[in-house]
């Protein structure tokens, strides 16, 4: 039985946004999301789809153990984030989010790498969307930034692409060595946010709307892990980069002040485990990365949903405005430190249970600094995630003439849903363990891994207290790799189109002086001859230069030049007939 | 709960992880030599939150951090 794509749901549902009342937008989007899950479950094993495509053999589905589990978790955020968005009655972002998220489900499913790529650039036209729908100018030149990175990001993967294709290998496999190997890995680690290519990502999500900010923190990042998972298992670079991602954004995370940007900051440093785990390419290490992704989609939307609902009921994003909500949003700071207690990879919940398998394949594999490197990020996390902001947010000393409005229902539903799949599988992890694709074992809950995560909570819950006063969000922003396209790259680019056209017009008017003492010439050589000699010697008389020569007259005007288009067009359309 | 509460309950619970190690040393299967040092973690946290906290500050200090609005032109 030719299976249904999962994708197509959502592209449906998306192009069902302008045909429907603003009030059955969210319920359609969530009626796509929920097919689209339904699609993956019920997806043959083994299952194909082809198709053809400018004389390309495209693979649609290909879905191996590695496909189908990125592709259940992705199916599941999109129904989930599709919830946590009900009440939103913009179709526009509805269409965005459901084209990103199935977009995201044709990467994973891909069996080939031009059907991969077609999805990859349809990803990041539809997440631009996705961020666009913030509104506002920040949202507007954010996206821009973003659209330019994606764009860079497909350009250099379609480049590597067409030269594995030329060497004969169009499927998804291992990159063997070579230059299409460093492009393919510069595309994909552009998407993953490895730095220094990574700012588009704590650049653009915090300016996204509440709801379009949990889209964007579950698709690109993960979805480009998968395909490191897939395509370059055990490149060893990938080790150090997950390294100084880890730490990166742990080191950021500390100097932010706005609280979206804070946890795209550890978005970073969570994909960092992944990325060292794909680098150490041991079965563990991959399982790990695997296994982590799928509980990263998880926790790491919870807390955008936390966050999000703080902005939703109070407006303010930022930690210096914030404090002493606890009180009256319960419920939120409950769903919330359940996120923050999962990331934080405290036992029983589901980031324990991945995080802690990258970690022992540090350990075991023989990566001894590495082991030590990833549990000093760590500490970061808790420290940020769990403490920092949770402290400067619900419980800290209360912010001047805050006043939060109720919460709708399925955000907090959303949430709920989040909470219980983060502690389900910190719970009975066999469930995920049984799912993963590689063959190792582990086992999570032995009393050294245990014992190790409470000390290094509690540890940090410590040098937190101590450490408060410091820790205060402060009214600042931090400089980040994109400032080298917002100052100095912005710059010379309007520095150099300014240039341009001065240049261009100087020119011009020396030719047209030329031009216009040429005509005065030729229309009475005697006297203009005069005048050129008195010109070259003193200067252009008035005569010269009131010869009424204008080149404007002597140019053609547009029509013109349509019409010569137009009759071009239709010649070729003759001769192609 | 009062702080000084839970400062009492993390005591004890870190009490009790440490001697948890020392009562359990046979049964572990350390890799590296701080695998078997009870509360090596416990130091690990406190240390390492400490130095991330101070090298971020002086990085922030050294130049990183910005009075808002640093890129005002575009917003």
């Amino acid at each position: 039985m030719t299976p249904v794509h999962p994708a197509l749901p959502l592209f449906v549902a998306a192009a069902l946004m302008g045909l429907v009342r603003p009030t059955s937008r969210g319920p359609i989007a969530l009626a796509g999301a929920i097919a689209a899950l339904t699609a993956v479950v019920g997806l043959p094993a083994p299952a194909e789809l082809q198709a053809t495509l400018l004389g390309f053999d495209l693979r649609l589905i290909a879905a191996d153990e590695l496909s189908r589990l990125f592709a259940l978790i992705l199916a599941v955020m999109a129904g989930l984030g599709t919830l946590y968005a009900l009440h939103v009655e913009r179709g526009g972002e509805h269409a965005a989010t459901s084209v990103y998220a199935g977009a995201s489900l044709g990467v994973v499913l891909a069996g080939d790498w031009v059907t991969l790529f077609l999805f990859w650039e349809l990803m990041a036209i539809s997440s631009t969307a996705v961020v666009w729908h913030g509104g506002g100018g920040r949202a507007r030149a954010a996206g821009f930034r973003y659209l330019f990175v994606h764009l860079a990001s497909g350009a250099l993967l379609l480049t590597g692409i067409l030269m594995l294709h030329a060497t004969g290998t169009d499927l998804l496999g291992p990159v063997p060595p070579g230059a299409a190997f460093w492009l393919l890995l510069a595309g994909i680690a552009i998407n993953a946010a490895i730095p220094p290519l990574h700012a588009w990502l704590t650049d653009a999500y915090p300016e996204a709307s509440v709801t379009g900010s949990v889209f964007l923190s579950a698709f690109t990042t993960k979805t480009a892990v998968y395909v490191l998972i897939r395509t370059f298992p055990g490149a060893e670079p990938l080790i150090w980069a997950g390294v100084a991602m880890a730490l990166f954004g742990v080191v950021y995370a500390v100097l932010e002040n706005d609280i979206r940007r804070l946890l795209a900051y550890h978005i970073v440093s969570q994909v960092g485990y992944m990325v060292a785990g794909v680098g150490m390419g041991t079965a563990l290490a991959l399982n790990g990365a695997a296994a982590h992704a799928f509980c990263h989609i998880l926790y790491k939307a919870l807390l955008f949903m936390g966050a999000g609902a703080v902005l939703h009921a109070t407006g303010r994003r930022k930690l210096t405005e914030l404090g002493g909500l606890a009180p009256r949003m319960k419920a939120v700071v409950v769903l919330y430190m359940v996120g923050a207690l999962s990331i934080s990879g405290a036992p029983l919940f589901n980031g324990f249970v991945s995080k802690s398998m990258v970690v022992s394949a540090a350990a075991v594999g023989g990566w001894p600094v590495l082991e030590l490197l990833l549990t000093l990020a760590s500490v970061g996390t808790f420290l940020h995630t769990g403490l920092k902001l949770p402290y400067f947010t619900f419980f800290g000393p209360p912010a001047a003439g805050i006043e939060p409005r109720p919460l709708p229902r399925n955000m907090l539903a959303a949430m709920g849903a989040a909470a219980a799949l983060c502690v389900g599988l910190g719970l009975f992890p066999g469930w995920l363990y049984a799912r993963l694709p590689f063959d190792a074992g582990y086992a999570p809950y032995t009393l050294d891994h245990v014992v190790s995560a409470m000390q290094l909570l509690l540890g940090t819950g410590a040098a937190f207290a101590l450490l408060l006063p410091k820790l205060r969000g402060q009214p600042t922003i931090t400089l980040d790799t994109d400032w080298i396209y917002r100052r100095p790259l912005r710059r010379a680019a309007a520095a150099t189109v300014a240039g341009a056209a001065t240049a261009g017009r100087r020119l011009e008017g020396a030719g047209a002086a030329v031009v216009r003492a040429a005509a005065a010439v030729a229309s009475d050589p005697v006297r203009g001859f005069a005048s050129l000699q008195s010109w070259v010697e003193g200067g252009a008389s008035e005569e010269l230069r009131s010869t009424g020569y204008d080149p404007d007259r002597y140019r053609l005007p547009v029509g013109a030049i349509v019409l010569w288009a137009v009759a071009a067009l239709g010649v070729t359309a003759l001769l192609l007939r | 709960m009062k702080p000084a509460w839970g400062i009492a309950v993390a005591g004890a619970v870190a009490a009790a992880t440490v001697a948890l190690e020392l009562a359990f040393r046979h049964a572990a299967h350390p890799v590296y030599p701080w695998h078997s040092m009870p509360g090596f973690d416990l130091a690990c946290g406190l240390a390492g939150c400490w130095v991330i906290v101070v090298v971020s500050k002086a990085l922030g200090r050294a130049g990183l951090e910005r009075p808002e609005p640093h890129y005002g032109d575009e917003e």
